[in-house]
């Protein structure tokens, strides 16, 4: 199992795991940082928008592997 | 009742008769075993990527998770964020090999290089865990649902689910089930949409004003922008997160819909669409979520006089819709939720019964497999005694408290299936002992784990503590698991594990082809 496309799967679901599991440990051990105002005159915070970039993430994630599996 | 003008009747039986015209289209095109279990393979990526989502997008997600956000803040987020984490995973390592290696079920993927025979009862019995669990909490929400959105008495509601439910899969099949979810994600897509724009238009088209709004109104104050819950007990939050993130790719309802499509590169192109789709509803949860909070937190309108939210919490949406735009979205978004909790009833069944007829029947007897109009026969009569179940089991259920089921389930997928496919699809040692090693540990142990904790031991039985804190127990659950199908698989020394780890090359190429 040495070809591309297992390649391809390890990297990918380790980048989205690590920064999934990431966020997961700083909501639980930084609640304070989280629930910060991400900037001074807007009252999101930095929880919020990280949340908000996993998703978007996400699709981005799956739409890049696709284009990499199909040339693999 | 939440609505009683002309236009909810009215939509409610546009969605009845909208369910019930799809089956009779669909059954002219259900003319073999394939066609009722995998709509013959001719479901495009697209179309597959939009029933996914729809299988995906229950009303759990729908009402549950604004009615979370409602409560709690960001924690019901933390829900959507671990759901949509889950699709890449489902893409990356199991979309595609589990199409190319399989026909109807999970158990085909597996039965490629172990003993059928032993596989095939092992992984029906947990998709069969799974599917009842699933199934009798979404039955037992939608009777509470519909009792409250159309003024039915649960017993009827639930009568009338089962009834469609069973009409929709034993007719129209796959095909049937397909177009049902694709219809239903398309008017809750756009639902969505107009909710949260209406929202936004509210706040004149701010997002900090809708906010700040929501701040000032919830008794949490800023503390909504953040978990509550993850910092209180990380190691259940850890848990919760992993069996989010794997539960999805272990989940048999959502698994089969890879069946439908032609080939694996289809079936991952399905996973695309349908991440994008899910995704997208879920950043819609931002809006809906904070702009209920800001816009009927403290509206008498919309609440009893003890202060609870009129109808219960899972109406969040349905006052949110009335509140921006009135009786006629809130009727609309009734007869969507109707819409949604048909759709995702019907594609549970469905999953049922190609399980009982393709994996439990087809060991005992062979000959339906062979003769189509048999084996159709046969899924269908499945079809029938399955739905009829569901439904005594959700008359049954009335008042007891179901909520746990859904954990359980993600807990068992995660925990059993998640494991052993993985393993199955990328570890060349593993044999059919390790299977049942496995399969059998995360089944046993995420029921005990689960009845033991919190969700079941206090909320349930009303004990004073849990013996297990851990919830969901996956934390432990799935590496015992994994550590069970090593043991079972290094310790086996047979002829037939053997040959086993043999097939694994060939097994491995087809599988990426």
């Amino acid at each position: 199992m040495d070809d591309r496309r297992w390649r391809l799967r390890v990297i990918y679901s380790g980048i989205l795991l690590a920064v999934y599991f990431a966020f997961f440990l700083m909501c639980a051990y930084l609640p304070e940082r989280m629930a910060a105002h991400v900037s001074s005159n807007s009252p999101t915070s930095v929880a919020m928008w990280l949340g908000a970039a996993i998703i978007a993430g996400s699709i981005a994630m799956t739409g890049l592997y696709t284009v990499s599996a199909d040339r693999s | 009742m939440l609505s009683s003008n002309p236009a909810t009747t009215g939509l409610f039986l546009l969605i009845v008769a909208g369910a019930i015209g799809i089956t009779v289209a669909a059954a002219r095109s259900t003319k073999s075993t394939s066609d009722f279990l995998a709509a013959g393979g001719r479901i495009t990526p697209f179309q597959n990527g939009l029933a996914l989502a729809g299988d995906f997008m229950s009303a759990g997600a729908f009402l549950g998770l604004s009615a979370l956000i409602f409560s709690s803040g960001f924690d019901g987020f933390i829900y959507a964020i671990g759901y949509i984490a889950s699709w890449p995973i489902v893409m990356f390592l199991v979309a595609d090999p589990l199409r190319n290696l399989g026909r109807y079920t999970m158990a085909d993927a597996l039965s490629y290089r172990f003993d059928e025979r032993k596989i095939r009862p092992l992984i029906a019995v947990i998709s069969l865990v799974l599917v009842v669990c699933y199934l009798i909490a979404q039955m037992v929400g939608a009777g509470q649902v519909i009792q409250l959105m159309f003024g039915l008495s649960y017993a009827a509601a639930v009568v009338l689910v089962g009834a469609l439910m069973i009409f929709c899969v034993m007719i129209g099949g796959m095909i049937a089930t397909t177009w049902v979810q694709m219809v239903k994600a398309v008017l809750l897509l756009f639902t969505g949409v107009l909710i949260a724009f209406l929202t936004w238009r509210a706040f004149g088209y701010d997002f900090s004003a809708l906010v700040e709004k929501a701040i000032s109104v919830h008794p949490k104050r800023s503390a909504i922008l953040a978990s509550q819950m993850l910092p209180k007990d990380p190691l259940s939050g850890i848990s919760l997160g992993l069996a989010l993130v794997f539960g999805t790719a272990g989940l048999p309802h959502i698994l089969i819909r890879f069946f439908t499509v032609k080939d694996g590169k289809d079936a991952r192109l399905s996973a695309v669409w349908a991440t994008g789709f899910i995704g997208f509803f879920f950043l819609l949860l931002f809006p809906i979520g904070y702009g209920a909070i800001a816009l009927i937190f403290n509206d008498p309108a919309y609440h009893q006089a003890n202060g609870a939210l009129l109808g219960g919490a899972n109406t969040v949406s349905i006052h949110l819709s009335h509140a921006v735009g009135g009786d006629f979205l809130m009727a609309f978004v009734c007869a969507v939720a109707f819409a949604t909790i048909i759709a995702v009833v019907a594609g549970l069944t469905l999953t049922g019964a190609s399980t009982i007829a393709h994996d439990l029947l087809r060991t005992t007897d062979p000959v339906s497999e062979g003769n189509s109009t048999r084996g159709l026969f046969t899924t269908r009569a499945v079809t029938l005694i399955l739905g009829t179940i569901a439904t005594l089991l959700a008359l049954a259920f009335q008042d007891q408290n179901v909520a746990y089921l859904l954990g359980l389930s993600f807990s068992i997928a995660a925990s059993a299936n998640f494991p052993i496919l993985m393993l199955a699809l990328y570890w060349p040692r593993l044999t059919t002992i390790g299977v049942i090693a496995g399969g059998c540990t995360g089944l046993v142990l995420s029921v005990t784990m689960t009845v033991l904790g919190p969700a079941v031991w206090v909320k349930v039985f009303g004990f004073g503590a849990p013996v297990v804190s851990l919830d969901p127990p996956t934390l432990v659950t799935m590496p015992v698991t994994f550590l069970a199908c090593y043991f079972g698989s290094v310790l086996d020394s047979s002829r037939s594990g053997t040959q086993e780890r043999a097939r694994f090359a060939e097994q491995y190429s087809r599988s990426i082809a």
